[in-house]
């Protein structure tokens, strides 16, 4: 019982953290593509 | 007949065609990102395997030790981040050519460092309830940690008042140069005031073997992760500033036509 509880826990930790580096990740990509629409055709420095 | 040149060429057109939606749909890309991607990948699938499966359990705390290899290596990392911040924005004072790249750096790493201090502050949250007995607790490590958070939710806030591109610059940069301060202070709390909080476990060598080793791929899998989003998340800060510059030059125009 006990370790079914702290199971929880542990699991939870690392889904929260999981889901929280893709969430920014996700929402990091989105925002690059909506910035480079707003410069079509530009050649970026990195590229 | 030779037929090599104009086929060349138009696979040369197709490529560079084909090049271009791909360009617009991974802008912030490159070949290094691409690479240390699969990497950090790979390195949280270790991550998970070694943390949740190999290593083994604690004596005292069982199972519940598995959340260090998340808690710890996410804290360390937005220290890091957090100095990385601090550097960044002493370079951008102190270079006479004010080079705006410092400023985006140390926006992108304060940025990320939040996101890690925010994982940092939730899993330690998840390892307390059943080890003290409660979610949170107004000790010294713990209310020094979520003061540096808010902190730098601050420093995000200022970044984002309006202004020039250098203006937000120097803001930021001597914000930020305040705001490490309290690094050293959230690391030392357990030192110095003796907190509910476990005391430094690597530097006092109390872990060793396989659970050592599994906090070590958790060290190498968030550093390398944190590498990977502040490259990205620089190349967005240029993007971003690039439209601004636009929309300046374009409204600059139209006020001129307007005259």
């Amino acid at each position: 019982m006990l370790a079914m509880r702290q199971a929880g826990f542990v699991l939870g930790a690392y889904g929260v953290s999981l889901t929280a580096i893709v969430l920014y990740t996700a929402g990091l990509l989105a925002r690059a593509r909506r910035a480079a629409r707003r410069l079509p055709g530009e050649e970026r420095p990195w590229q | 007949m030779n037929t090599t040149a104009p086929t060349a060429a138009t696979d040369n057109a197709s490529n560079a065609s084909a090049a271009a939606p791909v360009r617009d749909k991974r802008p912030t890309s490159t070949r290094f990102t691409q690479v240390l991607g699969v990497i950090v990948l790979a390195g949280f699938a270790w991550l998970v395997v070694f943390g949740l499966l190999l290593s083994p359990d604690d004596s005292e705390q069982r199972s519940l030790v598995r959340i260090m290899y998340v808690h710890v290596p996410s804290a360390w990392l937005a220290y890091l981040a957090f100095v990385v911040t601090g550097v960044a924005s002493a370079a951008y004072l102190w270079r006479r050519s004010r080079n705006l790249q410092w400023d985006r750096l140390a926006g992108a790493s304060a940025e990320v460092g939040i996101l890690f201090m925010a994982i940092t502050l939730v899993t330690g949250s998840l390892w307390g309830r059943p080890t003290w007995g409660t979610y949170w607790t107004w000790d010294s490590r713990l209310t020094t940690t979520a003061f540096l958070f808010v902190t730098y939710i601050g420093y995000l806030a200022v970044r984002g008042l309006g202004g020039s591109h250098h203006q937000r610059a120097r803001r930021s940069a001597v914000m930020a140069l305040l705001a490490v301060l309290e690094v050293p202070l959230v690391h030392f709390s357990v030192r110095w005031w003796r907190p509910l909080h476990q005391g430094q476990t690597v530097e006092a060598q109390k872990i060793d073997g396989l659970m050592l080793f599994s906090l070590f791929v958790g060290l190498v899998a968030f550093t390398l992760l944190y590498v990977w989003l502040v490259l990205h998340r620089m190349r967005v800060a240029l993007l971003d500033d690039e439209v601004d510059d636009r929309g300046l030059d374009a409204a600059l125009a139209a006020r001129r036509a307007e005259g």
